[in-house]
């Protein structure tokens, strides 16, 4: 049994994340932090308490607010205004449970502190509350940490400019932090998300499975899916978020590298860039290569394992 | 009746990948190379300087000019490769010291010259620090409207060679490099990615040097030799000739497929300098027109053909 936090911009990926983790026989989720990213604050924040309350776990999985605003740059907005999960089902603003009484960091720190067991922390939001977490309470974070595996940056491109991914974009310096604070961490970056697409015949055998965490990964999927027909002209929604989860427990299903990654914070072009130094040949540099930059997976391998999971609920 | 050539300026560092690329650049027939212009990069100046008149002297094609290029990077000290490219740049070759002199006229100058004589049909080859290329657009700002494309072997859009996410000549001026994609003028990038696809085996290296005793076609492969060894060592299937690439393309662009990207060049972060930060078309929040094509595959066996073909040719036309 894993147990994990998680740290979300709630958004339709991420959603399909915290399904999975909710569905799984082999997770144990303690607490879902909200970070700006995809959204602002109330939305992400909205969005997860939502989604615990649908999916019945209200009660197990305390929801807690994070960061507002970057660690020192100004407010990052992905998408300004209201954006709600697009489903049925989910519950009135007037039915929400509330959120912890405890700031996202201060939730983590007492979910760390209380945990017998080691806790994998699955950031998949800018970086902001988790380098607070590590800034403030390092030792916690060096004792009862075990994994980090996050979705953000890319070794080879970005998304949101050229050089940066979203989540790292959003907020450079957190980034920087949560590379540097000497823990290995785990990157499924733009590299691997590209690869895990999901097929809309795929997402109707999901949608068949008919429980709760199955509706909300089939409905999030199918926004995408409808978005990328309407406007690329493909029938392929990425996985991004969902990434993390699946590698955690099926890491044989992943191409890896070992990498030296820094954040750029410093340019005109590349900031919020995950600098990663693979280099087979060339002069070192001398710097370990801790950290795991995901490649590539076994795309079928991926689905198979997604449906699995789901299927778990409420068993 | 003859058909009209193809004006070109070959900027480069030479070096024993600029020296193959311009072999394949002589041999080839369908090129008026109207000059050379060294610049510092894989060695000083001077060295560079000297290599190209060796270079040309080497294979009889002494009436192509040679001009003054820059000895340092627009802004900054000048970098160097240090002994990659063995003490003299030419690797293990040793060659006579040149006859041949260098014109008294600045690369710039003349490359600007040429750019308006030939209205708009000059092309460039630029395989090594884009100094001088810089340079004349800085002076001659009109210069963008006379010149048809370049083509340039340099950056990366993954990893880079001297640092994590630079190639060496955009390391080596960056701020040439970003006058130079900020030009408006059409560009071709070959970077690194391409270049190692465009790898020479041991086979390929026996092709190369051939079994005529060619004396082209053996410095051609004595150059390439320890390139080779050194990758086979590393698991790596052969040795990399990158500026070669850019003269492939020059030669027949149907030997490699680009997409069109935008591309820019990253000048002052700490870990970034000297990136070439390529934005492709699905970035989300940073839109930008294409003004590269950026090579990303290769027909590696007709890259060596052409290479083969070259050498072959000039050490026939020595002999005769």
């Amino acid at each position: 049994m894993r147990k994990i936090l998680m740290d979300c911009d709630t958004g339709g990926d991420d959603a399909t994340a915290i399904s999975l983790a909710v569905a799984s026989d082999d997770i144990e989720l303690l607490g879902v932090t909200a970070c700006m990213g995809n959204l602002e604050l109330s939305e992400t924040l909205r969005n997860n308490l939502a989604l615990v309350s649908y999916l019945g776990v209200a009660d197990q999985v305390p929801v807690a607010e994070g960061s507002k605003d970057p660690l020192v740059r100004p407010r990052w907005v992905g998408a300004a205004g209201e954006h709600r999960l697009e489903m049925p089902g989910l519950p009135a603003d007037s039915e929400l449970p509330a959120p912890h009484q405890l700031d996202a960091v201060e939730f983590m720190a007492k979910v760390l502190r209380e945990s017998d067991d080691k806790v994998t922390l699955i950031p998949l939001a800018p970086l902001t509350n988790i380098a607070k977490l590590m800034m403030q309470y390092p030792e916690l974070v060096e004792e009862k940490v075990d994994d980090i595996i996050l979705m953000g940056g890319g070794m080879y491109f970005g998304n949101t400019t050229g050089a940066a991914e979203l989540n790292f974009y959003a907020d450079p310096e957190a980034a920087k932090a949560v590379f540097a604070f000497g823990k290995p961490v785990v990157m499924c970056g733009l590299d691997v998300c590209y690869n895990g697409y999901i097929t809309q015949q795929e997402n109707d055998e999901i949608h068949a499975i008919g429980n709760k965490p199955a509706e909300v990964f089939y409905h999030m999927t199918q926004h995408t899916l409808k978005w990328q027909k309407e406007n690329n002209g493909v029938e392929r929604a990425l996985m991004y978020d969902s990434v993390p989860i699946i590698y955690m427990l099926h890491p044989e299903l992943f191409k890896t590298v070992k990498a030296d990654i820094q954040i750029e914070t410093t340019s005109e072009l590349c900031d919020g860039m995950s600098v990663c130094d693979a280099r087979v040949g060339q002069e070192e540099t001398g710097r370990p290569r801790i950290h795991t930059v995901v490649l590539d997976v076994d795309r079928e391998g991926y689905i198979e394992r997604v449906k699995e999971i789901l299927k778990q609920a409420g068993k | 009746m003859e058909l009209k050539k193809r004006p070109v300026i070959i900027d480069c560092d030479p070096g024993e990948d600029d020296a193959v690329c311009l072999f394949m650049m002589f041999a080839d027939e369908q090129f008026d190379i109207l000059g050379i212009t060294p610049v510092c990069g894989n060695k000083p100046l001077d060295f560079c300087t000297t290599n190209a008149l060796r270079l040309c002297e080497l294979t009889g094609y002494t009436d192509i000019p040679v001009l003054k290029g820059a000895p340092k990077a627009i802004f900054r000290e000048a970098r160097t490769a240090g002994d990659i490219h063995g003490a003299t740049g030419l690797g293990n070759v040793v060659l006579p010291d040149p006859v041949k002199t260098v014109e008294d006229e600045y690369a710039w100058d003349f490359i600007y010259r040429q750019a308006v004589a030939h209205k708009g049909e000059l092309e460039i080859l630029a395989v090594g620090p884009l100094t001088n290329l810089a340079t004349a657009l800085l002076k001659y700002p009109d210069l963008k409207d006379y010149v048809k494309q370049i083509v340039i072997m340099g950056g990366a859009s993954g990893m880079g060679n001297m640092t994590p996410t630079a190639e060496f000549n955009i390391w080596a001026d960056p701020e040439g490099a970003k006058v130079v994609f900020k030009s408006g003028i059409s560009m071709v990038m070959m970077g690194l990615e391409i270049c190692y696809d465009a790898y020479v085996s041991p086979e390929d290296l026996k092709r190369i040097r051939g079994d005529k005793g060619g004396r082209v076609a053996g410095v051609a492969a004595d150059l390439i030799s320890k390139r080779v060894d050194h990758a086979t060592a590393n698991g790596m299937p052969g040795g990399v000739l990158c500026d070669a690439v850019s003269a492939a393309y020059m030669i027949d662009p149907s030997v490699i497929e680009c997409e069109h990207v935008h591309v820019d060049v990253e000048v002052s972060g700490m870990l970034t300098e000297g990136k070439t930060v390529v934005t492709r078309s699905f970035t989300e929040n940073a839109k930008r027109e294409p003004n590269t094509y950026l090579g990303c595959g290769i027909d590696q066996p007709r890259f060596i053909d052409l290479i083969v073909a070259a050498v072959e040719k000039i050490d026939a036309e020595l002999a005769q």
